[in-house]
């Protein structure tokens, strides 16, 4: 019955879920984490699925690949990878090598992430993400790349997005980042997960900037937030601000729902409006919000707050000469040909805020205190 | 043997969405660019001129099917022989599809050698089986394009668009001369059917017609608007790619191989009422199993034709289209002028 | 051979025909009459109470005894025999001879004794709303069930004697002006001509009247006379055969074998919904396995990431690859059901206790098979037991396997082939000119209003044309 080239049963397979790609002198080292690698201390049928990793080494990636291939007892089956970690070494010089085979395969499906690890290897991160996943149908792996809702400085970045906006005209790619806090050796100890003392932790940080396929630098927290307001790709944006009168005291402000519309209005310049609207986390200074004034006011510095952080990604941007808000593709879908300057583009940025709430609180709390004393 | 016109009918909606996968879509995209879209409006109005034709021709004989309007052997053997290489091509390209997509080390011979079973089983069964098999892949096929349709109009972005009319005029009238040569010329196989097996209905076949274009049309749209036209200048076969998108209620994911299908039933269709055609010239309707040995000799022949992907997208793009247009538009113009010499 | 008007001979001759079995009883009452009946089919009671009444009156010394018996019997039917072909037959039917001295024919009167069940409930086809009665082993009782619903003067009956040696009575049922005449003309003469030792039952006369051959079921096997009569009324054919409770009615299309008889009594919305979970239960009963082998061997794309990874920590272990464990789960299923249906009741729980066990559990802890399998081909057996036709029910079993086989060896492609040559297969399927999947494939708008979905009562106006010419259905003005 088995008369074709293609069967495949599902016990015969090692089931990749995310590739880490280093580099190893000249060579490319790739680290698979294979997702239902046997377990030694399991019995038979509702044994877990331990995560192993199997790591190769080769010229090109095709030859990493076989070199895996020959280190597992089972054949490789990529179609569903969900993760890509790439180390910046590689993304400086060799991202090219590592895209068009990513691409070409026929098997996966073109949405999964891609990130880039910053100051430590994939490996290690792929390390420490194999003990989390004791229940691999949980995903946890993956809920630290999707939980950028509440950063504001990071992105998720699918293949098929990547490789879109390289290709298109006037427009760059952008990758977020991700690092490794605490000490490395102790992170594939499943002892000390039991324990619940965790001492290295993944976490997600800002934006790296391409130009083509080369990596070009990498962005702060601030900047990384006004890119990404820019490009319509954050959920929530939080300003802290200190009070008037005691600098030791903040007002905090939540910003959730960011709409930027870019209007071309020549060759040389543009035109940014920024729509928001959020509430009021947290007050510990004297302020009376009831106060039509005082809330102006609140309302202005929040408003130069954003204005300010866009700059700082427009800036930060010019700085590194890569377009990557898109301006140039919107220039070439309007006037049919792509000259424009990019570093001398006039941006004016116009931001409007509405403090829709302030919580369950309409004033703050010392006030009312006073009022009562 | 009177056939139902609704069957009729969805047999031309078969024919006309056949071939648009692979070959014309290519085509299309080298030529015309972004401007695909519009070269497919364009195309659906010219035509009506080669539509037109058909139907004078059938209504004009209406008991005789296309061999004995020719009623010349040489020219009946000429055009079967075109139809017998125009379809081994169209073979070729749905096993390149299916071998490069699905099972990839599979040798393409096994899998023709598949298909073409069932091929030959639904030739044994005659006509009006293809016909009555039409109509339920149809059903099955129209619900698949409404929820293709509707998962992917949400992800669609106008600004892939733009800007429009980047490609002269030239080439967008030359993107409409090849959908017409690859999505309207093959309904000259209907002649075959002489009229009076009908209950012809001019406006139900019409609207059948432009259904089946609006669907073509809709992939197109759909796939640039999605992709823009880097990546689908890239990839092979994009409008299976952009299946990939479709989600289900946000947990289903890949459906692409399911969505597939219905190229498989065109195909199916396609192959099968070419070999009815080829089977019908009057050299050949004497044997009795006919069928058996043109759809080996096609499944040969699809294999061996083309020595790589690239020669066999050229030969479709530079060379096959004329030989559509001298067999599929010159030889119905000509039997429609020449006198009224064949009588019942 | 001719009867003699000597009754000494009559007698001598039935019994040497008959070879003196302990059954056949002969009374001579005096020297002019004698009469002679099997015990074995005949009532004691009526020929005591009938006979015996009526001939003592007789004064036997007057001219033309014969005439004055004929028409002072007391029984209602009476008929003459001739020869000893037909007297044996009326022997055989539990009429009782009467012999008259110096006449050469003999008068056959009806003394017959009810060997049969009596009406009881349908066991077969349950329902729940509708009437309940169901066709017994009597051709009268049969077709008196059909007549009290249709009290058309147009129902008409065509009788045949059909077998050499069972000599069973054929009914042929139409109604003559809403079916074609062709088509009842085809299947009287195919009835006429059928040659045969001896009809037991209506799956004897199925073969000769159908010409080509197909798995699927063409002719519908019912017990139902509410079933048989809606049948009618829409043109089609309905024949009894003595001595089974089962009717035949031509043409069957897959339309009335998904249908139960009980859609009609229900409102139309609810069985619309019926209907479209009888077709999804059709698909899943051939589909099902097959799918499963195809994404979890070919293409693993399918499956989504979670489940993938359960499935295959599932999949360790087991020996066999998974086409092979599909298949023998399903012949074993197979094999349950059917000593379900030979099964004595007494025996029931225990045989169902040690099937439960042997195939749930006891399978997957031997490690034989994983236990998706299980659930995979027990989900596409119980939604083939939703169909009340077995016919239908084995051919779907043949369907499964081959689209297993095809989808084994090559994935979802071969999965694709498999679906693609059964719908060739369903098309090409044509009863007495009538394509199978009317009214889908040629498609028809008034007969698709009882297909897939249903239309309440009074919106369903005409009769479909395909297989019935007087097309107006409920009350308008132009209906006689």
């Amino acid at each position: 019955m088995t008369g074709c080239y293609n069967y495949n049963e599902l016990n015969d397979i090692a089931i990749i879920s995310g590739l880490g790609i280093d580099m190893d002198n000249n060579n490319l080292k790739i680290s698979a984490l294979v997702a239902n690698g046997q377990s030694l201390n399991s019995n038979s049928k509702e044994g877990n699925a331990q995560p192993t990793l199997i790591t190769g080494t080769g010229k090109n990636f095709t030859e990493a690949i076989k070199d895996i291939e020959s280190k597992s007892a089972r054949e490789l089956y990529i179609g569903h990878l969900n993760i890509v970690i790439i180390n910046e070494k590689v993304a400086y010089e060799r991202l090219f090598d590592i895209i068009d085979p990513l691409f070409r395969d026929p098997e996966t499906l073109k949405k999964y992430y891609i990130i880039l690890s910053k100051g430590t290897t994939s490996e290690n991160i792929l390390k420490t993400l194999s003990p989390l996943e004791t229940l691999p149908a949980e995903n946890t792996s993956l809920n630290i790349v999707t939980s950028k809702k509440n950063l504001g400085y990071s992105n998720e970045v699918f293949l098929s997005t990547f490789i879109y906006k390289i290709l298109n005209k006037g427009l760059e790619p952008v990758l977020p980042t991700i690092i490794l806090e605490g000490n490395i050796e102790e992170a594939d100890n499943i002892d000390d997960l039991k324990a619940s003392k965790v001492d290295t932790t993944l976490k997600m940080d800002s934006l790296a900037l391409f130009k083509d396929y080369k990596l070009v630098g990498f962005a702060t927290h601030d900047e990384s937030k006004g890119i990404n307001i820019i490009n319509n790709e954050i959920n929530t944006l939080t300003i802290t601000n200190s009070c008037y009168k005691n600098k030791d005291k903040y007002i905090v402000t939540q910003i959730d729902d960011i709409e930027s519309k870019i209007k071309i209005i020549n060759k040389n310049k543009i035109e940014i409006t920024v729509k928001s609207s959020g509430s009021i986390n947290e007050t510990n200074c004297n302020l009376d919000l009831q106060n039509d004034d005082v809330i102006k006011k609140i309302n202005d510095t929040v408003k130069n707050n954003i204005k300010d952080i866009i700059y700082k990604g427009i800036n930060k941007g010019k700085e590194l000469d890569t377009d990557i808000f898109g301006f140039g593709n919107k220039i070439y879908k309007k006037y049919r040909k792509l000259d424009y300057d990019f570093k001398n583009l006039d941006i004016d940025v116009k931001t409007d805020v509405e403090l829709k709430t302030k919580g369950s609180l309409e004033t703050t709390l010392k006030e009312a205190n006073n009022e009562n004393k | 043997m009177k056939i139902n016109s609704f069957n009729y009918n969805t047999l031309l909606f078969f024919l006309v969405r056949c071939l648009f996968i692979g070959i014309c879509f290519n085509n299309l995209i080298i030529i015309s660019k972004l401007d695909s879209w519009i070269s497919i409006l364009i195309g659906i109005i010219i035509s009506i001129f080669p539509l037109s034709l058909y139907y004078y021709i059938n209504s004009k004989y209406p008991s005789l099917n296309i061999y004995e309007i020719i009623n010349n052997n040489f020219i009946s053997s000429l055009l079967s022989i075109f139809v017998f290489f125009f379809s081994a091509s169209s073979y070729w390209n749905i096993i390149n599809f299916i071998s490069s997509q699905f099972l990839y080390k599979t040798p393409d011979i096994l899998i023709s050698l598949l298909f073409i079973t069932s091929i030959i089983y639904i030739n044994y069964k005659g006509l009006k089986t293809i016909l009555r098999v039409s109509t339920m892949l149809f059903y099955v096929t129209v619900l698949l394009f409404l929820l293709s349709f509707i998962g992917l109009i949400i992800q669609t972005d106008l600004e892939n668009l733009m800007p429009v009319f980047m490609s002269s005029n030239k080439e967008i009238i030359l993107g409409s001369m090849h959908l017409i040569a690859y999505n309207t010329l093959p309904l000259f196989m209907l002649l075959v059917i002489p009229k009076d097996y009908i209950k012809i209905d001019i406006k139900s076949n019409l609207f059948m017609f432009v259904f089946a274009s609006f669907m073509i049309f809709a992939y197109c749209f759909l796939v640039l608007s999605i992709y823009g036209i880097d990546i689908a200048t890239l990839l092979h076969f994009p409008e299976f790619h952009v299946f990939k998108r479709l989600t289900l209620m946000g947990f289903v994911k890949r459906l692409e191989n399911i969505f597939s299908v219905q190229w498989a039933f065109d195909y199916f269709i396609f192959i099968s009422f070419a070999i009815y055609f080829i089977c019908q010239n009057p050299l050949l309707k004497k044997f009795k199993f006919n069928y058996i040995v043109i759809s080996l000799l096609l499944v040969i022949t699809s294999n061996n034709m083309f020595s790589s992907n690239t020669v066999g997208y050229n030969f479709t793009l530079k060379y096959l289209p004329y030989f559509i247009y001298l067999f599929f538009l010159l030889l119905p113009i000509h039997l429609s002028i020449k006198k009224d010499t064949n009588s019942i | 051979m001719k009867l003699s008007t000597n009754n000494k001979i009559n007698i001598k001759k039935l019994e040497h025909i008959n070879g003196k079995s302990p059954d056949l009883v002969i009374r001579t009452l005096n020297k002019k009459i004698s009469y002679a009946f099997f015990e074995s089919v005949s009532s004691d009671n009526k020929i005591s109470d009938f006979l015996n009444k009526a001939l003592i009156n007789i004064n036997f010394y007057f001219d033309n005894v014969y005439n004055r018996i004929k028409n002072n019997l007391y029984n209602s039917k009476v008929k003459e025999v001739t020869n000893f072909k037909d007297l044996y037959y009326y022997l055989e039917s539990g009429f009782t001879i009467i012999f008259i001295n110096g006449f050469s024919k003999a008068l056959a009167v009806e003394t017959r004794e009810t060997l049969d069940r009596g009406i009881t409930d349908v066991k077969s086809e349950m329902g729940i709303k509708g009437p309940r009665d169901s066709f017994t082993e009597n051709f009268n009782k049969n077709l008196g069930l059909i007549r009290k619903r249709i009290k058309d003067e147009n129902l008409k009956v065509c009788e045949y004697l059909i077998g050499r040696r069972s000599k069973t009575k054929v009914g042929l049922l139409y109604i003559e002006d809403i079916a074609f005449i062709d088509n009842v003309n085809k299947i009287k003469e195919k009835l006429s001509k059928i040659n045969i030792d001896a009809i037991l039952d209506t799956g004897y006369i199925r073969d000769f009247l159908i010409e080509k051959k197909s798995i699927f079921p063409t002719i519908i096997n019912s017990e139902r006379p509410d079933l048989v009569c809606a049948s009618l009324l829409e043109g089609k054919i309905a024949i009894i055969v003595e001595n089974t409770p089962y009717v035949l009615v031509i043409p069957g299309l897959l339309n009335n074998f998904i249908h139960s008889s009980e859609d009609s009594y229900q409102k139309a919305i609810h069985v619309t919904f019926t209907r479209f979970l009888r077709l999804i239960a059709l698909l899943i009963t051939i589909l099902v396995p097959a799918f499963y082998v195809a994404i979890t061997t070919f293409n693993q794309e399918v499956i989504p990431d979670t489940l993938l990874i359960s499935l295959a920590i599932q999949r360790s272990g087991v020996p066999f690859p998974t086409s092979f464990a599909v298949f023998i789960l399903m012949i074993t299923f197979e094999l349950l059901r059917e000593s379900d249906i030979r099964l004595p009741e007494k025996m029931g729980t225990s045989i169902s206790i040690v099937g439960a066990l042997v195939l749930g559990d006891a399978a997957v802890n031997a490690g034989i098979v994983s236990p998706i399998v299980v659930i995979v081909v027990a989900i596409s057996s119980i939604t083939s037991l939703l169909f009340t036709d077995t016919d239908l029910i084995n051919a779907l079993r043949f369907w499964k396997f081959f689209v297993l086989l095809f989808s084994a060896s090559m994935g979802l492609i071969g999965f694709v082939i498999a679906s693609l040559i059964l719908v060739t297969n369903l098309c090409s399927i044509e009863v007495i000119g009538v394509p199978y999947l009317t009214p889908f494939s040629p498609i028809n708008l008034d007969a698709l209003k009882d297909s897939l979905f249903m239309v309440s009562r009074n919106k369903m106006k005409k009769r479909a044309d395909y297989l019935a010419k007087n097309i107006i259905r409920i009350g308008d003005k132009n209906e006689k």
